[in-house]
């Protein structure tokens, strides 16, 4: 498996370098603004987008017809889109953290809210993941756009109609218990989105 | 003599191609040619025996073992070659070998180093800048890396200059020095396979017309000449295909069955393929 990481790294590293360069420039302008905590979503969007390089990469150089020749399983041919979405995902969460922490440090101000909302980004996004990997792994980069548009949008557009109703939105110590439980919701979520795409995977004839 | 490969009656249903009860032997130490026209069923072949697509019948067996159920273990010991190279084109042959060494457990880092140099393939050049015959001289680098004893190559020689061509079939027959090694090989480039097979495999429309040994093949049938009345008047059942024109007519037909007092040639592999096709015409 090990392998199969390299492999997915080295085809991204231009695409990696260009992210850390992204990221570094949102710093250097929400430094300038006296926020720089406002970019935290899109790093972490940016990451979770990256295994759609990925698999982009992948669908380009007929690897996925290759790498079934190799002393390899279905299994680990999956499980490296899930290890490489989720360190990227982890990595900037933890940066995030880093970036929240030494400017509360910097502008003495408590740094809750912002860890919490990081948490919140970060656990969307990791939501996101799980639900792209099996999409992608099904249809492919070009179709899994149109899938995934209707994946997010509807949902959005339900949630935005909901708020303009008069059905009450969740209270504090409903959020703080979801909050609690999200780590284990995300274990459950990882075990059946991996199973959901290998199950697709192992159907699949290259 | 024992077994590197077996075929047995391997079907795969598409919507607009069927691949039918394809079953074939490839004995250790011996390399197989595979031909057959453009969507005949060679990749289709050589996907159902790499467990690329899932037959609808059939078993593979490589070197005595069941394919299904032993894949890891029976693909660290084969090398494939693709028609085009399947390494992401960000790489470069030193990555390629960081990220082989890690996927097989036989890998020879310190052969592929040497076939790199042997090859003259650059080390640090990015594969989308390698010339096609670079590439597959990549692909055979990394076949030939660890311990492969089957190679799978298709079309392996398809669009490589003569120099390039000519220096892979010396490798096939280098490999092929060691008796518990074979290979597959699929091609267009019949004149390869005349001099380096030692079977040949007909497949058209998805069914294996024949599969012989290549010098018994081509002692089998011969090609008669003569004028059109002449050919016309052979026994039906002992022409294979026959072949018109202003000139004259030319049938194919089983060295067995050959009629007294007219001019024969031998055939070759192309002609065996070339008569076979006009036969279903």
């Amino acid at each position: 498996m090990a392998g199969l990481v390299w492999n997915q790294l080295y085809s991204l590293k231009k695409v990696i370098k260009l992210y850390l360069a992204a990221i570094a420039i949102y710093l250097v302008i929400g430094q300038l603004n006296g926020s720089v905590t406002a970019f935290g979503g899109i790093f972490l969007l940016l990451a979770s987008m990256l295994v759609i390089n990925s698999f982009s990469v992948i669908e380009k150089s007929n690897w996925d017809l290759f790498v079934n020749t190799m002393p390899v399983s279905k299994g680990q041919i999956v499980g490296v889109h899930y290890l490489l979405g989720l360190l990227a995902v982890c990595a900037v969460f933890v940066l995030n953290n880093i970036v929240i922490a030494v400017d509360a440090h910097l502008k003495a101000y408590s740094p809750r809210e912002d860890f919490l909302m990081n948490y919140g980004i970060f656990t969307a996004a990791v939501f996101f993941l799980l639900v792209m990997i099996p999409v992608l792994v099904k249809c492919g980069t070009e179709k899994a756009r149109i899938v995934l548009f209707c994946v997010y949008v509807i949902p959005f557009l339900i949630g935005y109609g909901l708020s303009k109703t008069e059905i009450s939105m969740p209270t504090k110590s409903q959020l703080d218990t979801l909050a609690k439980l999200s780590p284990l919701l995300m274990l459950l979520l990882l075990f059946v989105s991996y199973a959901i795409s290998l199950h697709f995977y192992k159907k699949k004839d290259f | 003599m024992s077994e590197a490969l077996r075929l047995e009656h391997i079907s795969k249903k598409y919507e607009t191609f069927t691949l039918y009860d394809v079953n074939l032997v490839i004995p250790k130490g011996s390399i197989m040619g595979f031909i057959g026209e453009n969507g005949a069923g060679k990749s289709t072949t050589m996907k159902a025996m790499l467990g690329l697509i899932h037959p609808d019948s059939g078993k593979v067996h490589v070197d005595g073992k069941e394919f299904a159920g032993t894949e890891r273990d029976v693909k660290e010991h084969i090398g494939v070659v693709m028609d085009s190279s399947c390494f992401p084109e960000e790489l470069n042959a030193e990555e390629i070998g960081n990220v082989m060494r890690r996927v097989y457990g036989t890998w020879d880092a310190e052969k592929y180093k040497n076939l790199l140099g042997e090859y003259k393939i650059e080390r640090t050049k990015r594969i989308r800048d390698y010339s096609r015959g670079m590439k597959m001289k990549l692909s055979m680098v990394v076949a030939l890396s660890h311990d492969s004893r089957l190679l799978v190559l298709d079309e392996a020689t398809s669009g490589l200059d003569p120099i390039v061509r000519d220096f892979l079939l010396d490798t096939f027959l280098d490999f092929i020095q060691d008796e518990e090694h074979s290979i597959w090989l699929s091609s267009h480039i019949l004149s390869d396979l005349e001099k380096v097979c030692d079977y040949i495999t007909f497949i058209q429309d998805g069914k294996i017309l024949f599969s012989e040994n290549k010098d018994e093949l081509m002692e089998k049938y011969r090609i008669v000449k003569g004028t059109k009345e002449q050919i016309r008047e052979l026994e039906p059942s002992a022409v294979i295909g026959l072949s018109e024109n202003a000139f004259g007519a030319q049938a194919l037909v089983p060295s067995s069955q050959l009629p007294q007092g007219m001019v024969s040639d031998a055939a070759g592999i192309e002609d065996i393929m070339l008569f076979y096709g006009r036969e279903r015409r």
